[in-house]
């Protein structure tokens, strides 16, 4: 679970903010690169986005159900006809075995998309509260916040890789400058 | 409530599943990693032509050209238009200034990202001023870092990289010698210098990745050298008012020969890559950043072939994880991508204008 946005770091919300359209590639490079940048330093907003694109995969990987042309017509009906179901529950372990039937329907019976759109959501949400740790690993440095750690010593490689270009005679710094400020569209292909 | 029940049932057996699926789970640890055994040079590097392991004299009027290049002997003004090739192609038109004693500004007109951008070379100094952000990244170079040229001829003369004169052609009103560069390893082309031989103003580069495609290209369209360019001395001052300035690396500082002498320096244990393509070798070393917290020290790599350069940034994860899960960027040819070392330690970022294959190979034989 992410903290509130009244506690997180403002980097890292404005970094969260983006994470959406950078998995779906749509970026300026400049974002993609500030992104890039803070996620090389930031465990949280790394795992963040890690469960983001398990929660993207697991949705694109959901299976699909076509509908007839009449079903909303039928379902409309159906709820129309339904009588408010009385309370009752006469056995104590009548929960439990409900319960169980419910992981075993869930793990092998995918019946409607709303069931698997539900299912990751809210597993999303259950992966961010076990695997979020409870103290620092042993290498996460808690000195300084991660804001500074990024514009001291993570970022800016590419402005570096510029830097030393233009300290070679023999190379081309204007090209490398428009390399590492490339607008979006050349972000994603490569020509070899 | 029954469904209720079953639909929380379902959920939470569903959630219990996904970490079995592993990919991505922080707190799994890696495999066992093989270390990969350490190929021949040159092994996966295309071969145009055979190699030709004798040293050639090099051409002395060539390489008077270029320590001319290096240094012209006249001031000038002009402007140029550089062209990126790739996967888009990008256009952008600068107006430059140079004087003899090594100073070059270029001042940035289009496309829009840039214009107003200011790119000021100079011995040991050098800002690249961001208006859009009103920022100037500096590097002060110490005096090692201006031996380039010198390493670079050294290169050629020790037959690493081939350099003939290729023909003459007529640029922004000016004679010029076309000087190409070649890798004696496979006779691709990296470079084309179109030179002025009488002032040795560079009018034209042309750059290739190492399977000999251009990438781009910077062509002098106006030029006016001597005292009617009215080149002055304040030209070359990096004055960006209300400007912040970051330090791109630490001022003063030389690069270390060998990681074995900068070993000492980091708390990890850096990673070297044991393939590397044809000519290539460790041209320097460099930490960075950290000022006060070793944790936060940066390891740069650079390697060069006598021409074309590709760096490894390295640096202490903050956090154990197996693989940052990031795609590979690329900008046109330039390859820029980031990731974490097998035990997951260290962050790796690789920037540079190999193939992919060349830095992939790389980045699998890190040891």
């Amino acid at each position: 679970m992410m903290p509130s946005n009244a506690t997180i770091d403002p980097v890292c919300r404005e970094t969260q903010s983006l994470l959406s359209d950078y998995l779906d590639n749509t970026l300026s490079a400049r974002s993609v690169w500030e992104v890039e940048k803070h996620l090389a330093t930031c465990a949280e907003c790394t795992e963040y986005a890690q469960t983001l694109q398990q929660t993207v995969d697991l949705l694109h990987n959901a299976e699909r159900f076509d509908t007839s042309d009449d079903f909303m017509s039928k379902l409309h009906a159906r709820l129309d006809g339904l009588e408010p179901e009385p309370m009752r529950r006469t056995n104590p372990f009548a929960g439990l075995r409900d319960w169980l039937a419910g992981v075993r329907d869930g793990l092998y019976a995918r019946r409607v998309p709303a069931l698997s759109l539900g299912m990751a959501t809210l597993a999303m949400a259950l992966i961010l509260i076990v695997n979020r740790p409870m103290t620092p690993g042993p290498e996460q440095d808690t000195s300084q916040p991660s804001s500074i750690v990024v514009s001291q010593d993570s970022g800016d490689t590419l402005s570096r890789h510029v830097a030393m270009t233009a300290s070679n005679p023999f190379d081309d710094p204007v090209a490398a400058k428009l390399e590492a400020e490339a607008p979006n569209e050349t972000v994603g292909k490569a020509v070899n | 409530m029954r469904k209720l029940f079953q639909v929380l049932g379902g959920l939470i057996g569903l959630a219990l599943l996904l970490p079995l699926s592993g990919k991505g789970h922080c707190q799994q640890q890696p495999g066992p990693v093989e270390r990969p055994v350490r190929p021949r040079l040159g092994q996966n590097t295309p071969r145009a032509n055979p190699p030709n392991p004798g040293r050639l004299a090099p051409d002395k009027d060539v390489m008077e050209l270029l320590r001319k290049m290096v240094r012209p002997t006249v001031e000038y003004e002009g402007t140029q238009e550089t062209v990126l090739y790739g996967a888009t192609t990008q256009t952008s038109e600068q107006t430059i200034r140079g004087d003899s004693k090594g100073h070059v500004r270029i001042d940035f007109l289009s496309p829009p990202n840039v214009t107003g951008d200011v790119m000021l070379i100079a011995p040991g100094v050098f800002h690249n001023y961001h208006k859009s952000r009103n920022l100037d990244e500096m590097a002060s170079w110490p005096t090692e870092w201006n031996d380039q040229e010198k390493r670079m001829l050294e290169a050629i003369r020790q037959g690493v990289v081939t350099v003939r004169k290729t023909g003459e052609e007529q640029i922004a009103g000016r004679s010029a010698v076309i000087v190409e560069f070649s890798l004696r390893a496979n006779g691709v082309v990296e470079r084309k210098f179109w030179i002025d031989p009488e002032t040795g103003i560079q009018l034209k580069i042309e750059k290739h990745n190492l399977r000999g495609i251009l990438i781009s290209q910077t062509t002098m369209k106006s030029l006016v050298i001597g005292p009617e360019a009215r080149v002055l001395p304040q030209d070359f001052e990096a004055k960006f008012p209300g400007a912040s300035r970051t330090p791109l690396f630490p001022a003063g500082s030389a690069p270390f020969r060998t990681v074995a002498e900068a070993q000492g320096r980091l708390l990890f244990h850096a990673l070297e890559p044991a393939n590397l393509p044809a000519g290539f070798q460790l041209d320097g070393v460099w930490i960075f950043g950290g000022d006060g917290n070793p944790k936060q020290r940066t390891l740069l790599m650079r390697y060069t072939d006598g021409v074309a350069t590709f760096s490894l940034f390295e640096r202490l994860a903050p956090l154990k994880t197996p693989e940052i899960p990031l795609p590979r960027s690329f900008r046109n040819n330039l390859q820029s991508w980031l990731k974490g070392s097998p035990d997951g330690t260290i962050h790796i970022q690789f920037i540079g204008h190999l193939t992919a294959e060349q830095a992939e190979a790389i980045f699998n034989s890190l040891h």
